[in-house]
């Protein structure tokens, strides 16, 4: 019997460690795939980094993050590539992603800032067929990450982004773009992320667009 | 080329199953350091050492390598190779190489995704050392490296990407003022310089032999009450229409009925949203309404449109002298609803009433009178849905009703006034399937039924009234042979009940890939039609009504898409048998041909901001028809015609400005001097300068767009043929009620962003 409940012991024991070992891994492997995000300067790159994200995502597929991050990785490699033919599938594998990522953790204001930028990638696929159906369907995704936390600094930027590239007769406004971008950056600066694999990207990105805002 | 011994791949399901245990090895591992060993404690140790040694065992590293390449050996760089449920895997360099280490160990899956390609899985069975895996990857489904058939086609498509117009263009045409027709005639196979009649004149065809369709069905009065010597605009708003294919020849066997052309018109599926619209212009006012429900599964709309161009004519001299300016008033509303996840039910009612009077100097200056009522009805109810992922199936019923009450008058002391009451209906039903093989190939095959009656009485007691019972069925497939060669091979059988005739028609299709942008096609088909209104005559001659009329076409195309560059080269010939001909009786005694080369570019790349086409027909065609005495090249047939559509967005003024010149070279006129020889002398050549600008604004909460618009800017002479005396010495010519014309309209809409769409267009 003492045999018997001691090798129950054993497993147990193990089943423990074994139930947090995966979950370091999962961290582990995040970590790994997240740094020199910073340093990504071609499309090819952001892809790359893209597939070590799908990577865990297929096998954590109960955690958002990879998913997000998939979506990310898509998002810049639209944002980075002269490639027009390749802007659908681009937009549509990000958007198969951060639905994903929704489904496992519903209203999360940085899945609704990506899924803002996502519907902007549609409109700049063709704006004529797209523009009408997703310019206020962006908006109402930013307005919605805002009201899900208006201290995310990633809402300010994408607001002042848009601000910022719109042209003025649809509402763009260079004076408004600086005053949310500098939101923005106010934002970044108190930002504690969760952990260190929480999103917690674009500050340096912000300041470079208020440069741009400046001129 | 490298290959293992697995030999060829093949895309297998995920197996239920995984051997996944290896990550309890290091919580194994601190136990046996962490635990004091005693006795009860050594079986477990030697239990824990065995489970060691067996995962040691298998616990080998094994590096997996290789190369990613495509189907034509090319290297693919940036594919993702990894073991299904684990974290190990590469992504390949710009050789198409990729190397990683795993851990794993036995049956694992190993799977390659890219971007556009279809993934690949292979079951593989690692012992360690290194395992070779050379993945070829076949490419996804993809529209742009898809052949489509193109001859005798143009299309105006959101929805599919490779097509020569989008909708908005018809819209935005600066000669055609909203007209679907007038915006057409700026492509190539259709005439310009037809001011004078309505109707798409295709490719040495007459009016009459282009048929408009709406979700499959036949439009029978499609445009507005028709008046001699000016042409009436198509009755339905391009806004109605999601998709636009004009055909100018060679068209499905699903269509029937048009010698020489279909418009086949899709309706609108739900509205994005709600909206509701106001329209002010120098013609007429309008108002318009559509809700769209919050679960985004039904919508309701409907708009009131009143046109009366009195007060323009007042202000801008006509030629003729108007007894009742042109003055309609239109109602419609249309109600659709999902059904299910994958059906679309759709309800589209019309009514329209009009109204104009004229009455025209004569050569020797006698007064010609006419005028003429017009109430008309339409209504198309139609559901389409999938049964199953092999299944569609379309299903439509339509009823239509036209009514024209026309008095004329004349003082030559020859004719008599005489009012004329002309009544028409149609009732069709009609159902299509669709199966579908494989992700490319199609077979379509249904039935149609329609039901006409034609009324016709004058005053003086002459009348007749027609029935006709049409049948058809069909069957056709686009049948993929690669995805760079299709054939349609169509069938189409035909009856009526009236003509006592049956016909088959087969049609054919080919279309065959050459590159990434390019393409030939190549049409052939056989295309019958009723002698329509000339039937209706039939009672004044020796009773017999006249068969079916057959046309004969043969295309040949070749297209080019590329960064928004378009070039699309056609050649055609086309050959008439048993046109109606009423010289004595009516008889199938014409005939005729027609053949002729087309050229169409578009360019949105070359100057910055301006999208432009040019359109270029040549046309050579004479037929024997009707009450002509001999073949001839007919009266609305010129041989050389060609457009220049320009558009330019200027963002800093937010005005759009467009321009479009049509020319077409003289048409053939009949003078009924016997030493002239049949419809050999020509009008002048036709020039039509038209330019719109529109002006996009706010005005308080509404999304405005102001619109001028002037045709013939430079007031050149538009003559379209002549109306003699009755003794031929003395002619007039046939004009335009006015040689240019003014348009000043604004446009509001609360809702949807019409703005954007003009905007974005320019682009």
């Amino acid at each position: 019997m003492k045999k018997a409940l001691s090798i129950t012991t054993l497993f147990l024991f193990a089943l423990l460690l074994q139930a947090q070992t995966p979950n370091e891994k999962f961290v582990k492997a995040m970590e790994k795939a997240l740094s020199g995000i910073d340093t990504l300067k071609t499309a090819e790159q952001w892809l790359a980094t893209s597939n070590n994200f799908e990577r865990i995502a297929q096998k954590e597929t109960k955690e958002w993050l990879p998913h997000y991050y998939v979506a990310f990785c898509q998002t810049m490699a639209f944002n980075l590539s002269q490639d027009k033919s390749m802007y659908e599938l681009f937009a549509k594998r990000a958007d198969d992603f951060i639905a994903k990522a929704d489904a496992l953790n519903p209203e999360n204001s940085e899945i609704y800032v990506l899924k803002s930028m996502i519907s902007g990638l549609y409109i700049r696929i063709n704006p004529v067929v797209n523009g009408q159906k997703y310019s206020p369907i962006a908006s109402l995704q930013l307005e919605k990450a805002k009201s899900l936390d208006p201290e995310n600094p990633r809402v300010y930027m994408q607001e002042g982004v848009t601000l910022l590239f719109t042209p003025p007769q649809w509402g763009g406004d260079k004076v408004k773009a600086k005053a949310t971008l500098e939101t923005a950056a106010a934002k970044f600066e108190a930002f504690k992320s969760v952990t260190n694999i929480y999103p917690n990207w674009g500050k340096k990105t912000n300041d470079r667009f208020l440069e741009m805002a400046n001129k | 080329m490298r290959r293992n011994g697995c030999g060829n791949l093949q895309p297998q399901t995920h197996p239920a199953q995984r051997m996944n245990k290896i990550y309890l090895l290091p919580a194994i591992t601190t136990l046996r350091f962490d635990f004091p060993i005693n006795k009860r404690w050594a079986k477990a140790g030697i239990l824990v050492f065995f489970f060691l040694f067996y995962t040691a065992l298998f616990a080998q590293k094994t590096t997996i390598q290789g190369r990613v390449l495509d189907k034509s050996k090319k290297p693919l760089v940036g594919a993702n190779i990894f073991l299904l449920d684990t974290y190990d895997g590469a992504t390949s360099d710009a050789e198409g190489n990729f190397q990683f280490d795993t851990e794993e160990s036995g049956t694992q899956v190993l799977m390659v995704k890219y971007l556009g390609y279809d993934s690949v899985s292979q079951q593989v069975s690692l012992q360690g050392g290194v395992f070779d895996f050379n993945p070829v990857l076949r490419e996804s489904f993809n529209e742009l490296k898809i052949v489509v058939i193109t001859a005798g086609s143009f299309e105006a498509s959101d929805e599919r990407k490779v097509t020569v117009l989008k909708p908005l263009d018809i819209v935005t045409t600066a000669s055609a003022g909203g007209d679907t027709y007038a915006a057409l005639k700026t492509l190539p196979g259709a005439q310009v310089s037809t001011g004078d009649q309505e109707g798409l004149f295709v490719r040495g065809g007459s009016g009459t032999e282009a048929q408009t369709f709406i979700d499959g069905m036949l439009v029978r009065n499609p445009f507005t009450a028709s008046t001699p010597d000016y042409a009436a605009r198509g009755r339905f708003s391009p806004f109605l229409f999601k998709g636009t294919i004009f055909s100018t020849g060679g068209y499905s066997a699903q269509y029937g009925q048009g010698m020489s052309s279909a418009l086949i018109l899709d309706s609108q599926d739900l509205p994005e949203r709600s909206a509701g619209t106001i329209a002010v212009s120098c013609v007429g006012l309008g108002f318009g309404q559509q809700k769209l429900w919050k679960d985004k599964g039904r919508a309701v709309g409907g708009s009131i449109n009143y046109t009366n161009l009195g007060p323009y004519f007042s202000l801008v001299k006509q030629i003729p002298d108007f007894t009742h300016k042109p003055e309609y008033i239109g109602t419609e509303g249309f109600f659709r609803q999902k059904t299910g996840q994958i059906g679309l039910l759709k309800f589209y009612g019309y009514f329209n009433t009009g109204r104009v009077g004229f009455n025209v100097k004569a050569p020797n200056d006698s007064i010609f009178g006419f005028e003429v009522k017009n109430a008309n009805a339409y209504t198309n109810l139609s559901w389409v849905g999938f049964l199953n992922e092999e299944w569609k199936l379309n299903l439509g019923s339509s009823f239509s009703q036209d009514r024209n009450d026309i008095a004329t008058s004349y003082n030559t002391g020859i004719l008599n006034p005489d009012t004329f009451n002309i009544q028409n209906s149609l009732t069709q039903v009609r159902a299509v399937a669709t199966r579908f093989f494989g992700r490319l190939t199609t077979l379509h095959f249904g039935g149609e039924y329609q039901y006409a009656t034609d009324d016709f009485e004058n005053q003086r007691g002459f009348g007749s009234d027609l029935r006709d019972h049409y049948g058809a069925v069909f069957a056709e497939s686009d049948l993929y042979i690669t995805t760079k060669l299709v054939a349609r091979l169509g069938l189409r059988g035909e009856h009526s009940s009236l003509l006592d005739q049956a016909r088959l028609s087969p049609r054919v299709s080919l279309a065959y890939k050459l590159a990434d942008a390019s393409q030939v096609s190549f049409a052939w088909g056989h295309f019958y039609q009723k002698g329509d209104s000339l039937l209706r005559w039939q009672g004044q001659f020796d009773g017999a009504v006249p068969g079916f009329q057959k046309a004969e076409h043969y295309i040949l195309n070749y297209q080019y898409i590329k960064d928004d560059r378009t070039v699309r080269l056609e050649g055609f010939y086309k050959k008439y048998e048993d046109l109606v001909t009423t010289r004595g009786t009516l008889a199938n005694n014409g005939k005729g041909y027609a053949e002729g080369l087309e050229l169409f570019y578009r360019d949105k790349k070359t100057l910055r901001g301006v999208d432009y086409w040019v359109s270029y027909s040549w046309l050579d065609t004479k037929r024997q028809f009707q009450w002509y005495p001999s073949e001839a090249q007919p009266t609305f047939a010129a041989n050389h015609v060609a457009s220049l559509v320009a558009k330019k967005f200027f963002p800093k003024i937010r005005t759009s400005i467009g321009m479009a010149y049509n020319y077409a070279t003289g048409r053939p006129y009949y003078n009924p001097d016997d030493s002239v020889e049949f419809l050999t002398e020509r009008t002048p050549a036709y020039n039509n300068l038209s330019i719109n600008a529109s002006y996009l604004t706010m005005v308080r909460k509404a999304f405005t767009v102001f619109v001028v618009g002037v045709t013939n800017v430079l007031n050149q002479e538009q003559i379209f043929g002549y109306r003699y005396s009755p003794d031929g010495t003395m002619r007039t010519a046939i004009t335009p009620a006015a040689q240019q014309f003014f348009f000043v309209g604004a446009f509001f809409s609360w809702g949807t962003d019409r703005r954007q769409e003009v905007l974005d267009n320019q682009n």
